[in-house]
Order: C-alpha cells, then sequence, then structure tokens
C-alpha cells in the first residue's frame, strides 16, 4: 500500500521481558474476571457447574421421547461427560467476542498485545471446566467407572479445545469490535454447533450417507475423544482427531493474520 | 539522526478508522445503511502534516483547541493507533499517562487493583510487590486501600491510578490533562513529581488547556489547530500565539449576538443607568481588543442616565477569562464623583498594563454615594494581552509583571 504510515521502535529491549510482560497480564486479567464473579454474586463459581447439568437435564428429557441410543452408558453420564468440553468450547467463544469491547479502556490506553484479551477469554472459560470438572468426576465415581491410562489423553483435548476456540475467537473478536452483529449472533452459531457434534446422541447414530460431512466437524473428534477416554477408556480415533487438527490449522491460518491486521485498528472504533 | 533526538515524527497524518481495500470498502458501504461507517473513504483527518523533533530530557508541550488532535498525536506515538502516513520514530520505552485508571474492577479491593494496574501498565509481579508499601503509602487511602474500589470516589481512584503510575520506568512520558483530576494536595503531588522527573533525563510531551501550566512547566510548545502544527517553538511565543488566536474567537463569540447583548446588564430593581458600550483603547486612541504589557489601556464607556444622578462612582473589575479577579479599582478616591444626566461617556487609564499574556476580561458597576449600585454589567468587554518582544523577561511567570529593582 503505499503512503502507509509507520511507528519504528528504536531501542536495545529484551523481548523475554515482553514475553513475561504478557502472561503477567494475562494471569491479571484473569484473576481479576474470577474473583470479580465470586464477589458479585450468590452462587459465584457455580453457574459453571449449572450450565452443562442445566443441558443435561434437558437432553434427559428429549431422550426419553425420542429414543436416542447411548451406547450402554448410563444416558446421564454419556450426555454429562460430552457436555462438559463442549461448555468449555462454547463458553470460549462466546468470551471471545466481546473481550476487546470490554477492555475498551485499557486499549485506548497502552500499546498491548491485543491478543491477550481473547486468551484471556479462553482462560477463564478453563477455570470454569476444572470447576464443572469436579461434578464429572463425582458422577464417575457414582457409577463406579474405572480410571484407565487412557485418562492421559484429556490435557491433549483439553489443549486442541482451547486452540479452536481461540482461533475462532480470534475471528470473532477481531470483526465484532468494529461489527457487533457476529457477537450477537455468536450464541445462536454455539447451539446449531452444538447439534451439530454428538453431545446428545452418540456419532454412531448418525446415518451413514451424512458421516463424511459430519465429521468435517473439528469438535467431533474430541468430543468423542473426551468420552472415550473417561467413561469407555479406550484412547481417541485418532483419524478423527487428525481432522481436528487440520480444522484448528486452518482456522489459525485465516484468523491468526486477521487478527494482527484488524487489532491494530481497534482503539479507533472503541 | 542526531543522537540526542529521542522521538522523530514526519509528515504525519492520521484518519481513523480501518483501511479497508477500495473494493471491499465499495461493498461494505453498498451493504450498511449507515453512510458514515468504517466503510467511508475515510472521514475528517485528524491529524495533518505534523513533523517535530524531540529531545531527550525536553519537556514538549502540546497544546490547542479541542478537537485540535492533541489527544491523537499522543495516542498514535503511544502505539495504541498506527499512523495512517508518514514516519515516526521513538528511541526508548513510552509510558503514557492517559487514563491511569482503565481496567479497574469494583469488586477488587485497592491492594488487588494496584496489582492489576501494574500488570496492564508494564511492571513485573516482583516490582509491583516491591512498591507495594510505596504505593501505598502515596496513596493515603489507609485502611480503604484493602476495600473494595466500588467504595471509592473518583479522587480516592485518581490517587490509586496515579500512585502505580509514578513507579513506571520509562524513557518518554506522554501527559494527557491527568493532573486535572484530584484534590489541591493530590495535584500538588502531582506538580511535584512532574518538576522530579524533569530534573531527571526523562522526556515528557505534555498535553494540557491550562496555557499557564504549559508555559510554566514546558521548554518548548507545540500548537495544533484541527490537526494542522501552527506554531513550534518556545513556550512563551507559542502561547502569545495561542491567545492571540483564541481572543479573537472569544471576542467574536461574544460580540456575534449582537451589540444589543453584547453587555449582560446586571440585574438591579432601580438601575439607574444604562451602559450603552463600552470601548477599548490603546495608547494611539485606537479602538482595539490586544493590547501589549506596559503600554496603557483606557476604558470608554457611553452610559445614559434615565433620572440625573449625582456623586456617581465607577468600578471596574479586571479579571482572567476563567474568572480568576485580578484587581478591582473605583473612582472614589481619585476624583469626585461625577455627575450623571442624561447621556455622556466617560472614561478610565491604565497606564502601565501589568498583566502578562493572557484573556482577561473587564467588569463595570457604578455606585453612588450609600453604596447602592446604580448600574454595570459583567464581561462588558474582553482583551487579550501579548508580552512585546522587547521586554520580555524570561522569568516572568504568573499573571502581572512586577516593576522590581534589585540591590
Amino acid at each position: 500500500m503505499k503512503n502507509m504510515g509507520t511507528r519504528l521502535i528504536n531501542y536495545q529491549y529484551n523481548q523475554r521481558d515482553n514475553i513475561g510482560k504478557f502472561f503477567h497480564l494475562l494471569f491479571a486479567l484473569v484473576a481479576r474476571e474470577i474473583k470479580g464473579q465470586y464477589r458479585r454474586s450468590f452462587l459465584g463459581p457455580a453457574w459453571a457447574l449449572l450450565q452443562p447439568l442445566f443441558y443435561m437435564v434437558i437432553f434427559t428429557f428429549i431422550r426419553g421421547v425420542l429414543k436416542i441410543s447411548s451406547e450402554g452408558i448410563p444416558y446421564v453420564l454419556f450426555t454429562y461427560s460430552a457436555l462438559v468440553p463442549w461448555t468449555f468450547f462454547s463458553n470460549a467463544i462466546t468470551r471471545c467476542g466481546p473481550s476487546v469491547l470490554q477492555n475498551a479502556g485499557i486499549v485506548k490506553k497502552m500499546d498491548l498485545p491485543r491478543l491477550v484479551f481473547p486468551t484471556a477469554a479462553v482462560s477463564i472459560s478453563l477455570f470454569d471446566l476444572l470447576m464443572s470438572g469436579i461434578i464429572l468426576i463425582g458422577m464417575m465415581f457414582w457409577f463406579h467407572v474405572p480410571i484407565t491410562w487412557a485418562i492421559l489423553w484429556l490435557p491433549v483435548l483439553i489443549l486442541l479445545i482451547a486452540f479452536l476456540a481461540l482461533g475462532i475467537g480470534m475471528l470473532i473478536a477481531a470483526v465484532g469490535t468494529y461489527k457487533r452483529d457476529i457477537v450477537f449472533a455468536t450464541p445462536f452459531l454455539m447451539q446449531f454447533w452444538l447439534l451439530a457434534t454428538p453431545i446428545m446422541y452418540p456419532l454412531s447414530s448418525v446415518p451413514v450417507r451424512w458421516q463424511k460431512i459430519y465429521t468435517a466437524n473439528p469438535m467431533v473428534g474430541i468430543i468423542e475423544g473426551f468420552r472415550g477416554v473417561l467413561i469407555k477408556g479406550s484412547a481417541p480415533d485418532l483419524n478423527l482427531l487428525a481432522v481436528s487438527i487440520i480444522g484448528i490449522g486452518v482456522i489459525w491460518i485465516i484468523a491468526w493474520p486477521l487478527f494482527r491486521v484488524m487489532s491494530q485498528y481497534f482503539a479507533d472504533v472503541l | 539522526m542526531s543522537d540526542d533526538v529521542i522521538i522523530q515524527v514526519e509528515g504525519l497524518w492520521k484518519r481513523y478508522g480501518l483501511p479497508l481495500l477500495p473494493a471491499v470498502r465499495d461493498l461494505v458501504s453498498r451493504l450498511s445503511k449507515n453512510r458514515r461507517s468504517i466503510a467511508n473513504n475515510g472521514g475528517p483527518w485528524a491529524l495533518r502534516d505534523v513533523s517535530f523533533e524531540v529531545k531527550r530530557g525536553e519537556t514538549l508541550g502540546i497544546i490547542g483547541r479541542n478537537g485540535a488532535g492533541k489527544s491523537t498525536l499522543l495516542k498514535i506515538l503511544a502505539g495504541v493507533t498506527p499512523p495512517t502516513r508518514g514516519q515516526i520514530e521513538v528511541r526508548g520505552r513510552v509510558f503514557p499517562m492517559i487514563e491511569l485508571n482503565a481496567g479497574i474492577h469494583p469488586e477488587l479491593t485497592g491492594r488487588e487493583n494496584v496489582r492489576l494496574l501494574g500488570a496492564i501498565m508494564g511492571l513485573s509481579r516482583q516490582e509491583v510487590e516491591e512498591k507495594m508499601p510505596e504505593i501505598e503509602e502515596f496513596t493515603e487511602l489507609e485502611e480503604w486501600f484493602d476495600q473494595p474500589v466500588r467504595k471509592y470516589s473518583s479522587g480516592m481512584l485518581a490517587r490509586l491510578g496515579f500512585a502505580v503510575a509514578m513507579n513506571v520506568d520509562a524513557d518518554i512520558l506522554l501527559v494527557d490533562e491527568v493532573l486535572a483530576v484530584g484534590d489541591i494536595t493530590f495535584q500538588r503531588k502531582c506538580l511535584d513529581r512532574m518538576e522530579q522527573l524533569q530534573n531527571s533525563e526523562i522526556t515528557i510531551l505534555f498535553v494540557s488547556h491550562s496555557i499557564r501550566q504549559v508555559e510554566r512547566v514546558c521548554g518548548r510548545a507545540l500548537l495544533l489547530e484541527k490537526g494542522q502544527p501552527l506554531a513550534l517553538g518556545e513556550a512563551a511565543d507559542v502561547a502569545s500565539r495561542y491567545y492571540a488566536d483564541s481572543s479573537c474567537k472569544i471576542i467574536e463569540q461574544r460580540t456575534s449576538d449582537g451589540e444589543s447583548h453584547e453587555i449582560v446588564q446586571m440585574q438591579l430593581e432601580d438601575a439607574l443607568v444604562d451602559i450603552l458600550s463600552v470601548r477599548l483603547l490603546n495608547k494611539d486612541g485606537q479602538v482595539s481588543s490586544e493590547f501589549y504589557t506596559g503600554s496603557s489601556l483606557t476604558i470608554e464607556v457611553d452610559y445614559e442616565a434615565h433620572q440625573p444622578v449625582s456623586d456617581v462612582f465607577a468600578g471596574f473589575g479586571i479579571a482572567t477569562i476563567d474568572s480568576f479577579y485580578i484587581s478591582g479599582f473605583t473612582s472614589e478616591l481619585e476624583s469626585n464623583g461625577l455627575d450623571l444626566k442624561g447621556k455622556g461617556t466617560f472614561r478610565c487609564t491604565i497606564k502601565d498594563l501589568p498583566l502578562l499574556s493572557g484573556i482577561y476580561m473587564v467588569h463595570l458597576k457604578l455606585k453612588n454615594v450609600w453604596g447602592s449600585c446604580v448600574g454595570g454589567g459583567f464581561g462588558v468587554k474582553t482583551f487579550s494581552v501579548i508580552v512585546p518582544k522587547d521586554i520580555r523577561r524570561s522569568n516572568d511567570y504568573g499573571l502581572v509583571r512586577l516593576n522590581v529593582e534589585w540591590s
């Protein structure tokens, strides 16, 4: 582009300092949010638990009517074990959208790596995941589900969700800071996506002719993997996970440069 | 670029908004109902062709009216928004002292918010913990420091933000009217801190509406008007230029209603004398609104007395444009009372105007022997004063110049 303005910073500084500062700010933002939530509401962190439980109850009713299979696992466990990671994913993305808008004051004041805001959004949802994970563990004990080595896959799966959520979150934050429509639409989109993911029903219930398109959904591999690892004690299907990883890659290739460019001008519209 | 220059700005232009490619811009503007969306071919230029250099350790003032582009310039230097055109080179750490309380959460305590602000302002966790006792002491918040911040007054919040900001190490400080909040003691602390910083090698860019503060604190100043640089040079020179431009506008504003409204008549039950017009004359007897320190200023008043009034004394008051009363004087001691009948004119001359640069207004009051007011008006005339170059002394600060003799 001709005639672009440039701002050059020309002095000795330590790159590692910058990384340290990024994480310091990240922790500070997450702490702020969590403390604020605890103090402001009566139920506080309990809200993190209620959301997947609520869906579980609804799905259990629907299941009775529609006769959905749960592959021999008690339905409550079947669906809750998928809802916990899903809630993490869905909340992370929903929080990313307005994350920059909510921090308008800081963005307009200092030159900060703006990626910290969607990253904090995902991190806060991660904290909620840990909270609702406690109930999940309780449920597993209740149903006498054995813990196997497959559990070691959990951090990997959680990390995959985090990256996928951050990629999409960056996209929504980048566009949404300028035009809020996409931020408002996010909850609706997440509802659709929930129905397109094997949470309420197992993957095996999906008609064969739809399977190819269906498994292009990057969350399929991860959710089935989560359930498999926790309840069935089996390692996740690597083919499906490969699809997830490719999906994450594609999204980041688009979202990362887009966010980098568009985030520079955030202060102009906040 | 020479070694002692720490900021160099060349040909800076800034327009707010996302610079979409022309095709996308067209598409978006067609889709969106709002014609003035971000897709519009830009908008007004916030800054036009600004160029200047700042040397290490210097304090540069940036002045201008509202909308002149001062905050925009600071934001670009801070790296908050990119320049549209031009080159900026910054050779040091920049710390923008703008909106010091941004990011504060009302449910967190003062201490917790200090940690948060520390993270935002770029301090490391260690630095914040080390300096916490100092910060706590500076805020003077005592037991409030561990109370949720939603209980704080705005003055307390200001102290919190400033206390953290004071501890940030930076080579360049961008100060944007931050000193305008808080009570007297707090402002004193801020000014003290500023002066302390000036004595070090730290470079300061100071944006303020208070021209007096800028003249006092800064060596050079940059005057912006509608995004364009109007003047750059010694603070006193630039301030005079600002006054000259502003006074024209203020005087225009005050007379734009027309002669009849120009004089704000006092509300009196029995205004026996109407003030018809007031003129200010310079040393050559010409009507003017611009005067020089040390020259003479004559106030000429046309009046109309509805009934004959005897033994009337006239009193004038001179105040700054922000209503700071400088001096009032009456004719009581000098001459006998005036006998007013019908229409007439009287004059008063200030022989050796001691006022320094600024914009001032004249108040007028007519009183009879018993002290009751028979007529007058507030702010009947506005004028500006400029210190002429030949008598300018570098240590003249304040409102008036005093005639002194050293021995």
